[in-house]
C-alpha cells in the first residue's frame, strides 16, 4: 500500500509522522527520539552528519555545521535576512549563480534545498526503517508566511531527496488538523509556535475545510536556543568565571558540553522544579588539574533568566490578534518551548483562554501532516484540506501600485480575470509585471514574472482594454495571459517561482543523492553483517576451550574443531575486508558451528 | 564448573597478556592482569615477579626511559618465551607492499631499488661499518648479534653515510645488535639531543592519523636501561653536508629499528625530525605512514573495533576523581552507550590518534565498557 508521510521540516528539529491504522503516529529516528535536528555537517574526514550527530559537533566543529537553514530556504542573496545569517552564522554563505544563498562546507558549496534535503532524506529513511518499504511520497509543512518561492525550494528539496511532494501545507494550518478541527469546524484559532529557532503567531479562521490565514507574525529569530543562551552565559559562565577566572567559551569542548546542558537542564524544568549541572573535568587549569562544573538550577531561577524573552512573543501576539480583528476562539500551542511553565502562564494571560495542550507539541505538526497525507490518499475525506494562496498575486500599474487579481487565501485551482486599460495616447505596447505579496505597493512585493504585449491599437489612453487574467493550477503553478480585446492580441508567461536551482541542478543533486542512498544503505549492510559475525564469533570463542576439552580425544572431534577453526578464520578474514558477499556466506557457516558447539555442550557436558 | 586444567590455561592466559602488555608499554593494563592473576592464585610467583618489574619499569619510565625498547630488546634478547616483537622485513618498500601502503613515488634518484637487496648486504659488509650515531662504542655494553641472515639490515646504502669515525662498531658489520640488560652498566638516561631552533615550526609533511604524533614533542630518542645510550646531536642548518647526512641516516636507521621492535611512537618521533630537516623525504615519509597504519591498528584492536558501541561503567560520582584532562572529560561526555567508537571519533572533532589514545585509556580506566 502506498504510504504518505507529514513530515515537519522544522527550522531546528524535524519530524516525520504517518497514519496507521487510521491513527496518525510520530515514527521514531534510529537513537529512539521522535525529533531529528535539523542539523547537517561535514566532519574532519569528510562523511556527511545529519541530526543528532551532527548537534553534537555543532560547536567543535562550527564552520562545517549547518543549521537553522530554512531561514534561508527561497530566500535571495540580498534580502535582509541572509543578511542577518552572514552576520550571525557560524557557517559560511556565499552567493550562489542563481542569485540565491549557498553554503560552504569545507571545500564545497551547497544549496540550500540540497541541504533541506539531506534533513528530509533522513526523515524518509526513519519512514522507510519503521515501514519497511520504500517511502515515496511526502506533505511537507512551511511556515504560513512563505512566499511562492520558498515554498518552491521546499518542494525543490523534497523532490531532491527522492520524494513526490504531494503538498505544502501551512504549520499552523496542520497543527489546527492534529487538534481535530476539520470540516465541520467554524472557529478562529491563534496557533502560538515556539520552536527552537523561530517563534511564529498565527491567527487562522477554519470554515468548510478552508483554513485562512487571518494573520501571522513573528521572529525568526527567536526560539529555544536563546533560552539556552541565557541559561549558558547570563548563569554558567558568568559563576564559573567569578569563581575560578576563567571564561568556558574560550574552549570549544566545553561550549559544546554547556549547550547540551543547558538545553537538558531547560526540558527537566519543565516537568520538575530544580535540576542540578554536572560537567566533570570541564575545562583543565593549565596544570594536570581539570576542574569540574556542578550547579543547581531551579524553574525559579530560569524564568528570572528568560522572562523577557517570553513577553517578547506575547507582545508580537498581541500584534498579530489585533491585525486579525477577529475574537480567538482557542489557543493551539506548538513547539517544544511551550512545554515550558512560563510559557503556558503568558499565553493564558495574553489571550484569556486556557491553551490547548492535547497533543505533544513538538509533533502536532507532523501529525497534522500526516493527516493531510492519508485524507489525499483517501478520496472523500473530510480531513482534507483545501490549497490555499499564501499571498495575493496581481500586476503592477501606473503609480508603483499593486492591482490584485487573486487575493490571499483564494482556493486553488483557481482563474481570476481582470481588465486594464492603457495610460497614454496611442500607447501600442503594454509591460506586465507579475507581482506577489501583501503589500499595496509594488516595491514591498516579490516580482515573480514580466512580460510585455506589443501590437495594440493607437488610440487615447483608456481606450484600448486589456484583459490580463491569472491561472493557478493543482500545483501552485501560475499562468498569466494579457490579451487586447479589441485586436485578439495575446501574449502569456508561466510564472514558476525559482528555487534558486536550475531543473538541470535539481537532476544533478537527484542523481547524487541517490548514489549517497545506495552508498549509505550499503554501508550499513556490511556493518549489519560484520556485528552479526563479530557476535557469532565471540560466542565460539567463549564455547571453544569447554568444547575442545569435550571433542579433542576422538578424530571425528577434532576434525569437527579444525572445520570450526576454518570457519572462524574466514569470517574474521571476511570481516577485516568487509566483504558483503563474503560475510554473507560466512554467516551461515557460522551459525552451523555456533549451533554445533552449544549442541555438544548441552548434550555432551 | 570450571576444570583444574581451565584454570591453569586461565591463568596461563592472563600472564601472557600481562607480558604483552609490559612489552607493549602499557603498564595499567599488565597491572590489572597481574591483578587478575592473583586473585586466581595469590601466590602466583610469575605475577608477583610481574608486579616488581613492573614496578621498576614505572620507576625507569619516570626517568624518561623508553621502556617500550627496553622491553622489546629485553624480550628479543632474554626472553625467549615471550611474545616477540614482529621483525619486519628489513626492507621498507617490502613491508609497505605487503600492507597495502603505497609506495612513495618521489623516490631520490639515487635510491636503489628492493632487488639489489643481496648485493647491498654484501655492500654493507664490505664497506666500514656504520658507525652507532654519536660515535658511541657499543662494546661498552654487552651485545649480543643478531643472526645477519635472518635479521639484516639492509637499507639502501645511498641513505647511509660511512662511518666517520673509526669506532668500535666496526665489528658490527652491519648487523643490529640485540641489546640485553646489563646488572652492572650503570645507565646514562640523558640522549644528547638538540633540536634546532629553526624546526620546532617547520611543516609536518605527512597527513593523517600521524600529523598529531609528527608535531608532538619526541619520545627520549634512545635509552636502555641496562645499555649506555647511545648520543644522537642532531646538526644544526650550519654545519656541513656529511654531518647532515650522517645525522639524517641515523635517526631514520633509529626510527627503522623502533619501528621492527615495534615501538612506532618512538620511530614517528624520530622520522619527525628527519621529515623537519627532509620535508618529504620519500622513505621517512613511508615509514612514518607504516608507523601510522601500525599504531591504529594496536590502538583498533584494543578499543576491540570501531563499530563497539560504549558504556559509562561506573557512575559519574566514582569516576570523578579520577585523574582526566577535560579533553577526557568532553570524550567522556559523548559516551552514551548508542553512539559507536566510530561516531565518537567524528564527532569529537579531535585528531583521530588523540581520539583512539582518550577512549583507550578510559577503557583502561575502567570508566567505560563495551557494550557490543
Amino acid at each position: 500500500m502506498e504510504r504518505i508521510i507529514g513530515i515537519d521540516l522544522g527550522t531546528t528539529n524535524s519530524c516525520v509522522a504517518l497514519v496507521e491504522g487510521g491513527v496518525p503516529v510520530v515514527l521514531t529516528n534510529q537513537g529512539g527520539y521522535k525529533t531529528t535536528p535539523s542539523v547537517v555537517a561535514v566532519s574532519d574526514s569528510g562523511k556527511r552528519l545529519v541530526g543528532h550527530i551532527a548537534k553534537r559537533q555543532s560547536v567543535t566543529n562550527a564552520a562545517n555545521t549547518v543549521y537553522a537553514a530554512k531561514r534561508l530556504i527561497g530566500r535571495r542573496w540580498g534580502s535582509p535576512p541572509v543578511r542577518t545569517m552572514i552576520e550571525t552564522m557560524p557557517y559560511t554563505i556565499v552567493e550562489g549563480p542563481n542569485n540565491d544563498p549557498r553554503i560552504q562546507l569545507r571545500d564545497r558549496v551547497y544549496s540550500i534545498p540540497e541541504l533541506s534535503s539531506i534533513i528530509l532524506q533522513e526523515m524518509r529513511l526513519v519512514a522507510e526503517e519503521y515501514t519497511g518499504d520504500s517511502i515515496q511520497q511526502a506533505v511537507i509543512t512551511v511556515p504560513a508566511y512563505f512566499n511562492d518561492s520558498q515554498r518552491q525550494a521546499t518542494k525543490a528539496a523534497g523532490e531532491i531527496a527522492g520524494l513526490d511532494v504531494l503538498r505544502i501545507i501551512n504549520e499552523p494550518t496542520a497543527a489546527a488538523l492534529a487538534y481535530g478541527y476539520g470540516r465541520e469546524v467554524e472557529k478562529t484559532v491563534a496557533v502560538y509556535d515556539l520552536g527552537g529557532g523561530t517563534f511564529d503567531i498565527s491567527i487562522l479562521s477554519i470554515s468548510d475545510g478552508v483554513f485562512e490565514v487571518l494573520a501571522t507574525a513573528g521572529d525568526t529569530f527567536l526560539g529555544g536556543e536563546d533560552f539556552d543562551g541565557r541559561i549558558i552565559m547570563d548563569w554558567l559562565v558568568l559563576d564559573f568565571a567569578r569563581e575560578h577566572q576563567i571564561d568556558l567559551r574560550r574552549d570549544r569542548m566545553a561550549l559544546q558540553r554547556l549547550r547540551d546542558a543547558a538545553e537538558k537542564a531547560k526540558c527537566e524544568l519543565s516537568s520538575s522544579n530544580e535540576t542540578e549541572i554536572n560537567l566533570p573535568f570541564i575545562i583543565s587549569t593549565g596544570g594536570s588539574e581539570a576542574l569540574h562544573l556542578q550547579k543547581t538550577l531551579s524553574r525559579q531561577k530560569l524564568e528570572e533568566l528568560t522572562v523577557d524573552l517570553v513577553e517578547r512573543t506575547t507582545k508580537i501576539c498581541r500584534q498579530a490578534v489585533e491585525e486579525a480583528g477577529e475574537t480567538i476562539d482557542e489557543v493551539l500551542l506548538v513547539g517544544g518551548m511551550t512545554r515550558m511553565p512560563l510559557v503556558q502562564q503568558k499565553v493564558r494571560e495574553c489571550f484569556g483562554l486556557e491553551p490547548l495542550r492535547g497533543v505533544h507539541p513538538e509533533e502536532v505538526v507532523a501529525l497534522g501532516a500526516a493527516i493531510q497525507g492519508a485524507a489525499l490518499f483517501n478520496e472523500g475525506s473530510s480531513a482534507l484540506l483545501l490549497d490555499v494562496t499564501p499571498h495575493s498575486l496581481g500586476i503592477m500599474v501606473h503609480g508603483g501600485i499593486v492591482s490584485v487579481v487573486i487575493p490571499q487565501n483564494t482556493t486553488v485551482p483557481t482563474s481570476k480575470s481582470h481588465i486594464f486599460t492603457t495610460v497614454k495616447d496611442n500607447q501600442t505596447s503594454v509591460k506586465i509585471l507579475v507581482m506577489q505579496g501583501d503589500s499595496d505597493l509594488a516595491a514591498e512585493n516579490e516580482m515573480m514574472g514580466e512580460f510585455i504585449l506589443t501590437g495594440l491599437r493607437a488610440a487615447n489612453a483608456g481606450e484600448v482594454e486589456i484583459e490580463v487574467t491569472f491561472d493557478i493550477n493543482a500545483d501552485g503553478i501560475v499562468a498569466v495571459s494579457a490579451k487586447d480585446l479589441e485586436t485578439g492580441q495575446e501574449q502569456a508567461i508561466t510564472v514558476t517561482a525559482s528555487a534558486g536551482l536550475t531543473p538541470e541542478e535539481i537532476e544533478s543533486m537527484i542523481r547524487e543523492n541517490q548514489d549517497h542512498l545506495v552508498s549509505r544503505r550499503s554501508d550499513e549492510a556490511v556493518e549489519n553483517l560484520k556485528l552479526q559475525a563479530q557476535r557469532t564469533l565471540m560466542e565460539l570463542e567463549r564455547l571453544f576451550p569447554q568444547v575442545r576439552s569435550l571433542l579433542d580425544e576422538s578424530e571425528f572431534g577434532q576434525d569437527a574443531i579444525r572445520k570450526a577453526n576454518g570457519v572462524i578464520d574466514r569470517a574474521k578474514l571476511a570481516i577485516a575486508a568487509e566483504n558483503v558477499d563474503e560475510l554473507k556466506s560466512v554467516h551461515e557457516a557460522l551459525n552451523r558451528t555456533h549451533n554445533m558447539f552449544k549442541g555438544v555442550v548441552q548434550k555432551i557436558g | 564448573m570450571a576444570s583444574i586444567e581451565d584454570h591453569k590455561r586461565a591463568i596461563g592466559e592472563l600472564l601472557f597478556s600481562a607480558r604483552k602488555a609490559l612489552s607493549m608499554g602499557d603498564f595499567d593494563t599488565g597491572e590489572k592482569l597481574y591483578l587478575e592473576v592473583l586473585k586466581l592464585a595469590d601466590d602466583d610467583e610469575a605475577a608477583l615477579d610481574g608486579l616488581d618489574e613492573l614496578k621498576q619499569l614505572r620507576i625507569l619510565d619516570a626517568e624518561g626511559v623508553s621502556a617500550t625498547d627496553w622491553q622489546h630488546q629485553y624480550a628479543a634478547g632474554a626472553d625467549e618465551s615471550i611474545d616477540q616483537p614482529p621483525i619486519l622485513s628489513s626492507d621498507i618498500f617490502e613491508t609497505l607492499s605487503s600492507t597495502d601502503t603505497e609506495p612513495p613515488s618521489d623516490l631520490p634518484d639515487d635510491y636503489e631499488p628492493i632487488t639489489d637487496r643481496v648485493e647491498l648486504r654484501q655492500q654493507e659488509r664490505a664497506k666500514p661499518a656504520r658507525a652507532e650515531p654519536g660515535g658511541e662504542r657499543a662494546d661498552d655494553t654487552q651485545v649480543g648479534y643478531s643472526n645477519p641472515d635472518s635479521d639484516p639490515f639492509t637499507w639502501p646504502q645511498s641513505y647511509f653515510t660511512s662511518a666517520a669515525s673509526g669506532s668500535g662498531d666496526a665489528d658490527l658489520g652491519g648487523r643490529r645488535p640485540l641489546l640485553r640488560p646489563s646488572t652492572s652498566a650503570a645507565p646514562n638516561l640523558s640522549p644528547n639531543l638538540t633540536v634546532p631552533d629553526n624546526h620546532e615550526t617547520g611543516p609536518s609533511p605527512v597527513q593523517g592519523f600521524g600529523a598529531a604524533a609528527l608535531v608532538t614533542e619526541p619520545a627520549p630518542l634512545y635509552s636502555f636501561a641496562s645499555v649506555r645510550p647511545v648520543e644522537v646531536t642532531i646538526e644544526t642548518a650550519d654545519d656541513d653536508l656529511d654531518d647532515d647526512n650522517e645525522s639524517l641516516s641515523t635517526r631514520l636507521q633509529m626510527a627503522d629499528r623502533k619501528h621492527r621492535a615495534g615501538d612506532y611512537e618512538g620511530s614517528l618521533a624520530l622520522l619527525k625530525l628527519v621529515l623537519l630537516d627532509e620535508p618529504g623525504h620519500a622513505v621517512a615519509t613511508a615509514l612514518a605512514r607504516l608507523n601510522e597504519s601500525k599504531l591504529r591498528d594496536d590502538f583498533l584492536s584494543q578499543l576491540g573495533g570501531l563499530e563497539q558501541r560504549p558504556r559509562l561503567k561506573v557512575t559519574q560520582q566514582e569516576y570523578v576523581w579520577q585523574s582526566l584532562s577535560h579533553v577526557e572529560g568532553f570524550v567522556l561526555s559523548l559516551i552514551d552507550g548508542q553512539t559507536s567508537y566510530a561516531d565518537i571519533i567524528e564527532i569529537a572533532t579531535m585528531p583521530e590518534k588523540e581520539s583512539l589514545q582518550t577512549l583507550i585509556k578510559l577503557l583502561a580506566l575502567d570508566i567505560i565498557v563495551n557494550v557490543g
